[in-house]
């Protein structure tokens, strides 16, 4: 009777291979995109004759609309090019995970992503997988705005440029100066509240010492300071959002040890070209023992190591805090009543400011927009994202556009010297610049260059006063030579970089915020700086070096 | 031989009565609290609740959090949706497994013993998450309501509840059926069906409950917002922090939008969770026969 | 004896032609009433064992699972010597094994303290509370848990104190398991009240006659009414300690509590669905289902030994 019943299972058994192996081989029948197409140029002009339709993937802010048809920049490319957007949108927030499981649905995608948000390794994954395609032919052929924008800089073709010789996304570009000067040198930029200074008569700090004086003041005076301001809430002396990029308080270690402090990806190069890993140097771990130690004074947020961005700016609207870090403190609470709190000299003298790694080529995201093995004319989705590199366009597309009824506008059309066509800022008076361009902007790939300046556009003011305050607070404090340049690695090495930096930055990154609020750090550093190493850290600093080398090499070589 | 009974009780009865009276009281009121306090905070100002916790004041009570939750789109398409796949999938689900126990219910049933052993293997061994993802794309069902609603309606826990349940009426039944010239399918739809109410009403709310309250298929399938049933949308307001738009949009400060907020969860809690806990008394007597028939089996 | 032997044996073996006249006469029942789930099964349950392949090759996605480049054993190595995989391996099993530990009476309890409750009103009512939170779904559930533990939520408030609960992993298994015990003890305790309620009064009666206290009564003759249930129970849930569920763990993950709240299926989930690692997932996978099947049949075996034969 067993015997019968397992030859009957294993029949069935036998039947059932056979069926997945012809589901298996199905599958060759996937959509694979042409990417050297053969239409004529001609035929991807806009307007198109016929209206034609693209799918894309996007995401947008939780507080704008989720439909992005509804915004004004969109309303017009549709009118201008006869192309209609079929878009898939996901909340800004839950982005990432939904757009790797977008891509995982391989039966179903979109013909492109318009906010893709890749990290280097997902290029180079999914370009592996097949699942996006390599854009160099159509660049060529199609993207005349694109291909303006490679001439006048080509390290941006090269960065764009995979290392096995293909570009497979579009990239996102925004030039606000360039080298010290880039707006990207500094992201965590602290703000202290001159106006509590000055109330208490107390001058703006320049060491750490100081800086902790003056916190503790903000705490001891805090009922005369929440009655002087009429606040709604408790006063916070100091407040951030631990691991959170620009919102992270690490720019005021940068005084102790050696004084590389730590960079949002933990890296730094010394001036004699080492590449090291900050959160194992000496100076770091005594400028986390001090951050410590202002915990334990009571100078710290309770909720700077859980909150979410809404709750920080939340509080900051209602005016508590003496010092918090972000890019830009009118997205906080305003400009007037906060200084930048300049480099802070540390209890050996060294004062220091570290930039941020690939700063020098200020604003780029190498992963911005990608098109997908499903799109079935590429030629028509490379022309179409050719018009988001038009020089009138990109400034639109990057921070918000004009002329829209029943809504603000960040822009009015104007003219230039020369009597064209050019967006001038409106000011934005006390409304927050992020809450703004969120309503407005739709980001994806576009490319703001510093020519455009005063042709096209004009600098945002924001932008401007956020350099200007930059360059004169701390421009002389920036000593070291060098930051890490953006490097495009192999895959093999993206993979075990990726891999490292799941492992080390997780860790170093929790590490940090449980030694800020709990401390002891000094009993366990040297079991901290075991498991980084266990973890692989000497050969993550390797790759890196490799990289570093390879780049400064082909520097020198260009300069030849 | 029941009502109230008089029993002596001895002291240590009384005292060992009298501490298990206090587990269950303490039991009942762990349940019992925090499901008041729920109710409660729902209808609070944010910002008492933030500061102060909870008020009696009237003037600290309002409805506004319940008025932004009820005008939400999304919500009601939230409703809209799980309704519709609970609905959907118990129709589904209890259609197929009533009508496979039936077969397997008969000791005579040729290959009984084979299918048996097919089903019980995949009860505990199985392709897996990715695997079973990767069929569901092959089967271009990714985004499309089949892929919540196919896969897992056939049980094989609810067929052998269901076999079980079966077994325990007569044959007779059958017999008579048989005398009267009927076919299994008339006999079935007939005669069967109208007796085994109780088991259809468990396996029913077993089902609808089963798919109302669950979220992961529904995750990783559904991409378009409209088609996201109620769970999904709850995951987003109170597990990922992200208020729905629409609900706050006509707030300006971002102060004021977080504290609404946190009040919104306990609207929003009340609001979802309030449908089944209505319902579900309704079918209590229903559970009693069911589970015994289960349990009596293992 | 002979004569009942063969006829026995008659009665029992059939033909292969009596078979299939069954099937021909009741072809109704196999085509009818089995098939739909028969589908089902063979499509959604058993199509994707032959995907388990994927678990033995770098999976592309484009050229299928028979055109996969084979790379063997090397997702098991991988996994078996990572550090953090035996750190979700032992986060999975622990969160199970308590989970049972503590979990576990609680239902039977339950079912014990409302057998003693004579008046049949308040017990349906009580029956009808603890059923309850069974009914709220999982979100709302961690939507609840996270709410109450939040720095400026009602616990702390209790408490005096502003810590944040959910970001500690050694908080994450006692909130896991306690608000397990709140939403399932209830409701599991029901097949125990049905058990109770079938058990002999007269047993009872006489045992109170004899003399025996209330603690006596419940050993002697109500535990071992549910004593089946009880074992049965038991080698189910013990059986499934590798299995436990995705859809809580991951609904009460923040960052900062992942080293005690990463499980294995969340962590297939984010490094297949999320990180497209489809190889190096179903082997986790795989393993982890291969452990349940071997603990079930272990758990059986052993409660059989201790059971005098009665088990699954």
């Amino acid at each position: 009777m067993w015997k019968k019943s397992r030859k009957r299972v294993l029949a069935l058994g036998l039947t059932f291979s056979i069926i997945i192996g012809i589901t298996g081989c199905k599958k060759e029948e996937q959509m694979q995109a042409e990417t050297n197409p053969d239409t004529p140029v001609s035929e991807v002009q806009f307007p198109l004759k016929e209206k034609a339709e693209l799918s894309f993937i996007t995401s947008a802010p939780a507080t704008s609309t989720q439909n992005p048809n509804e915004r004004i920049i969109f309303k017009r490319l549709e009118k201008e090019t006869n192309v209609h957007i079929d878009w898939t949108c996901f909340v800004a927030d839950q982005f990432s995970d939904k757009k790797n499981l977008a891509l995982a649905q391989f039966g179903n995608l979109p013909d492109g992503l318009f906010n893709a948000g890749m990290s280097d390794y997902d290029l180079l994954r999914y370009a592996k997988q097949g699942i996006i395609i390599p854009l160099e032919n159509l660049i060529d052929k199609y993207m005349p705005n694109l291909q303006a924008v490679f001439e006048k800089y080509p390290e941006y073709r090269t960065m764009c440029t995979a290392p096995d010789g293909h570009i497979y996304s579009f990239p996102w570009i925004e030039q606000l100066g360039s080298g010290k000067e880039a707006i990207q040198a500094i992201g965590d930029i602290p703000y202290i509240n001159k106006k509590w200074l000055d109330y208490l008569g107390l001058e703006v700090p320049t060491t750490t010492d100081e800086l902790e004086q003056v916190l503790i003041a903000f705490r001891d005076h805090a009922d005369d300071l929440k009655k002087e301001f009429q606040i709604d809430g408790d006063v916070i002396p100091m407040s951030f959002i631990i691991n959170n990029g620009d919102q992270d308080p690490a720019i005021l270690i940068n005084g102790f040890g050696e004084g590389y402090g730590d960079t949002g990806d933990h890296f730094a190069v010394t001036d004699d070209g080492e590449v090291i890993y900050t959160t194992v140097q000496e100076g770091y771990k005594e400028g986390i023992e001090w951050l410590h130690k202002l915990v334990t004074e009571d100078l710290v947020d309770p909720e700077a190591f859980t909150q979410e961005w809404s709750t920080y700016v939340a509080k900051g609207k209602n005016h508590r805090y003496g010092l918090c870090f972000t890019w830009d403190i009118a997205n906080i609470d305003n400009n007037t009543d906060y200084v930048m709190l300049p480099a802070l000299t540390g209890p050996t003298g060294v004062t220091n400011i570290t930039r941020q790694n690939n700063s020098e080529t200020s604003g780029f995201d190498r992963g911005r927009c990608v098109l997908t093995t499903s799109c079935k004319d590429t030629a028509l989705a490379a022309a179409w994202i050719d018009q988001m590199y038009a020089p009138l366009q990109s400034p639109q597309n990057n921070w918000g556009s004009y002329g829209e009824k029943d809504s603000f506008n960040i822009f009015e059309m104007s003219t230039n010297e020369n009597g064209e066509e050019m967006l001038k800022h409106l000011d934005l008076g006390d409304q927050s610049p992020v809450e703004v361009r969120e309503a407005q902007s739709v980001n994806g790939p576009l490319a703001v260059l510093n020519e455009y300046y005063g042709v096209y556009v004009t600098q945002p003011g924001d932008a401007k006063w956020r350099l200007d305050n930059m360059h004169e607070t701390y421009l002389k404090d920036m000593n070291s030579k060098y930051v890490y340049p953006n490097v495009f690695m192999s895959i093999e090495d993206t993979n075990k970089v990726s891999q490292y930096d799941t492992d080390i930055k997780k860790y170093a990154e929790q590490k940090k915020a449980d030694w800020i609020l709990n401390g002891g750090i000094e009993k366990e550093w040297d079991s901290y700086l075991d498991k980084m190493e266990k973890y692989g850290l000497s050969d993550y600093l390797a790759i890196k070096q490799k990289y570093f080398d390879q780049y400064q090499q082909s520097l020198s070589e260009e300069n030849k | 031989m029941n009502g109230t009974r008089k029993i002596k009780y001895s002291r240590t009865d009384r005292i060992i009565l009298g501490i298990a009276y206090v587990f269950l009281g303490v039991f009942v009121l762990s349940i019992l609290i925090p499901l008041i306090y729920v109710v409660l905070a729902s209808f609070m100002d944010p910002t008492v609740l933030n500061n102060q916790g909870l008020s009696f004041h009237i003037k600290d009570w309002t409805l506004d959090a319940y008025r932004r939750v009820l005008e939400n789109d999304m919500i009601w398409r939230g409703f809209l949706n799980s309704f519709l796949y609970s609905i959907a999938f118990t129709v589904i689900s209890v259609f197929v497994t009533l009508l496979a126990a039936y077969p397997m219910s008969k000791k005579e049933f040729v290959g009984r013993k084979f299918f048996n052993v097919i089903f019980l293997i995949t009860m505990f061994f199985g392709g897996g998450m990715i695997p079973t993802f990767i069929l569901i794309n092959q089967l271009h069902m990714v985004n499309t309501i089949w892929a919540i609603l196919i896969p897992g309606a056939f049980n094989v826990w609810n067929m052998i509840l269901a076999r079980t349940y079966y077994q325990s009426i007569p044959q007779e039944l059958r017999e008579a059926s048989a005398i009267d010239g009927a076919t299994e399918i008339q006999h079935f739809f007939k005669v069967m069906l109208p007796v085994c109410k109780p088991i259809i009403a468990v396996l029913a709310l077993w089902s609808f409950v089963g798919m109302w309250n669950s979220y992961f298929d529904a995750m990783i399938y559904l991409n378009d917002a409209n088609l996201q049933p109620l769970q999904l949308v709850l995951r987003s307001i109170l597990v990922q922090n992200t208020p729905q738009p629409g609900m706050i949009a006509d707030i300006q400060s971002t102060a004021e939008m977080a504290k609404v907020a946190e009040q919104l969860k306990y609207a929003t809690i009340v609001v979802s969770s309030l449908p089944l806990l209505v319902m579900y008394p309704f079918f209590q007597k229903y559970f009693d026969k069911g589970i015994m028939v289960g349990s009596v089996k293992g | 004896m002979k004569r009942m032997q063969k006829q026995t044996r008659a009665m029992g073996k059939r033909t292969m032609a009596s078979k299939l006249t069954y099937v021909k006469k009741n072809w109704q029942l196999y085509v009818f009433f089995l098939m739909p789930a028969l589908i089902l099964t063979i499509i959604f349950r058993y199509l994707p064992m032959g995907g388990l392949l994927i678990a033995f090759e770098d999976y592309n996605v484009i050229k299928g699972v028979f055109g996969s480049t084979w790379v063997g054993l090397e997702y098991f190595k991988r996994f078996l010597s990572s550090p953090d995989f035996m750190n979700y391996l032992l986060n999975t099993l622990k969160l199970s094994i308590y989970g049972l530990l503590w979990g576990f009476p609680v239902p039977i309890i339950l079912a014990l303290l409302l057998n003693q409750i004579r008046k049949q009103g308040i017990k349906k009512k009580i029956q009808l509370l603890i059923y309850a939170p069974n009914f709220v779904s999982v979100i709302v559930l961690c939507g609840m848990v996270r709410m109450f533990l939040s720095p400026v939520g009602p616990l702390n408030k209790l408490l005096g104190i502003s810590t944040n609960w959910m970001t500690m992993p050694a908080a994450f298994r006692t909130i896991y398991i306690a608000s397990g015990i709140w939403q399932g003890a209830g409701w599991a305790s029901i097949m125990y009240t049905a058990a109770l309620s079938n058990a002999s009064k007269e047993l009872e009666e006489a045992a109170r006659m004899d003399g025996a206290n209330l603690l006596q009564q419940i050993w002697y003759v109500e535990l071992p009414a549910i004593k089946d249930i009880i074992v049965i129970q038991f080698i189910l849930q013990a059986g499934n300690i590798m299995s436990i569920g995705f859809e809580k763990a991951y609904a009460l993950q923040t960052d900062m509590n992942l080293p005690a709240s990463e499980i294995l299926s969340t962590y297939v989930y984010r490094i297949g669905l999320l990180n497209g690692d489809y190889g190096y997932s179903t082997a986790v996978g795989l393993f982890n289902s291969v452990i349940n099947v071997i603990l079930l049949i272990f758990v059986n075996w052993v409660v059989k030994k201790l059971n005098d034969g009665e088990g699954l």
